[in-house]
C-alpha cells in the first residue's frame, strides 16, 4: 500500500506491517493505524506515522538507550489485549526533540507496546510515578 | 456534571465496583482514596495532559533533527 505523510513524501509500506492501534495514542485517538520505520538502520529512533494522517508522525526510541535499567509494570491485561506471546514485544518511548537537541527528551511514563507479530499496539500510562513523561535524553 | 457534598470519611459509590472515600482534608488540598477493580485506571488528569502534550510535541520534529539526536546519542556512548 502506498502512503502519503508530510515528512517522507510518499511510502511503500506492506500491509502486513500497519499496526492497530484500538485504543488510538493519547491526544490522537481517531487515528488507529500506524507504520512504524527507523530512517537509519544504526539508529535506536524510530518514526510512529501514521497510515492516514499525513502530518501524525511521532519520533520514538527505544528506551534502554538512556535508562538501561527501564523496567516498567505492565499489566497482564495489556499482554492479553496484544494477544503477546512468549513477551515477545517492541517497547518504545515518544521523543520530544526541541532545536536545542541537548534539551531532547522521553517519556518514560507512557511507552508503547507493540506486539509486531500480531500488528497490535497500545499506549500504556504507568500507575507509579517512577518513570518521568519529560526524562533528559542528556543528562 | 454531578456534584456531591462530602464530609470526612464520607463515600460515593459508581457504578457499584468502586467507591471513592474522602480519606483527608487539609487547608486546600483532600486526600482521596479510590477502591476500584484492577482493570479501572485511575490517573492525575495532569499526567494525562501532559503525555498528549508529549505526544504532540513530537511530531513537530524534522527527520534531520531525529538523526542529529541519534548521531548526539551514539557519540555519547
Amino acid at each position: 500500500m502506498e502512503i502519503s505523510t508530510t515528512k517522507f513524501g510518499t511510502i511503500q509500506i506492506d500491509d502486513n506491517k500497519v499496526i492497530v492501534f484500538d485504543n488510538g495514542i493519547l491526544g490522537f485517538e481517531q487515528n488507529k493505524r500506524f507504520v512504524i520505520f527507523s530512517t537509519n538502520a544504526m539508529s535506536k529512533f524510530y518514526w510512529l506515522q501514521s497510515v492516514d494522517e499525513p502530518d501524525l508522525a511521532l519520533a520514538c526510541m527505544d528506551p534502554l538507550n538512556v535508562c538501561d535499567d527501564y523496567s516498567p509494570k505492565i499489566d497482564q491485561s495489556v499482554f492479553d489485549e496484544l494477544q503477546v506471546v512468549d513477551n515477545n514485544i517492541l517497547v518504545l518511548c515518544v521523543v520530544v526533540i526541541p532545536a536545542d537537541i541537548a534539551k531532547a527528551t522521553v517519556n518514560l511514563a507512557a511507552p508503547i507496546i507493540i506486539n509486531v507479530e500480531k500488528q497490535k499496539a497500545l499506549q500504556v500510562v504507568l500507575q507509579n510515578d517512577k518513570y518521568n513523561p519529560r526524562h533528559l535524553v542528556f543528562k | 456534571m454531578l456534584v456531591l457534598s462530602r464530609k470526612l470519611n464520607e463515600e460515593i459509590v459508581i457504578s457499584e465496583d468502586i467507591t471513592i472515600k474522602i480519606v483527608g482534608i487539609e487547608n486546600d488540598k483532600v486526600k482521596i482514596g479510590i477502591s476500584a477493580p484492577k482493570d479501572i485506571k485511575v490517573y492525575r488528569k495532569e499526567l494525562i495532559d501532559d503525555i498528549k502534550s508529549v505526544n504532540a510535541e513530537s511530531t513537530e520534529a524534522s527527520a534531520a533533527l531525529l538523526e542529529k539526536l541519534a548521531d548526539k546519542l551514539s557519540g555519547n556512548k
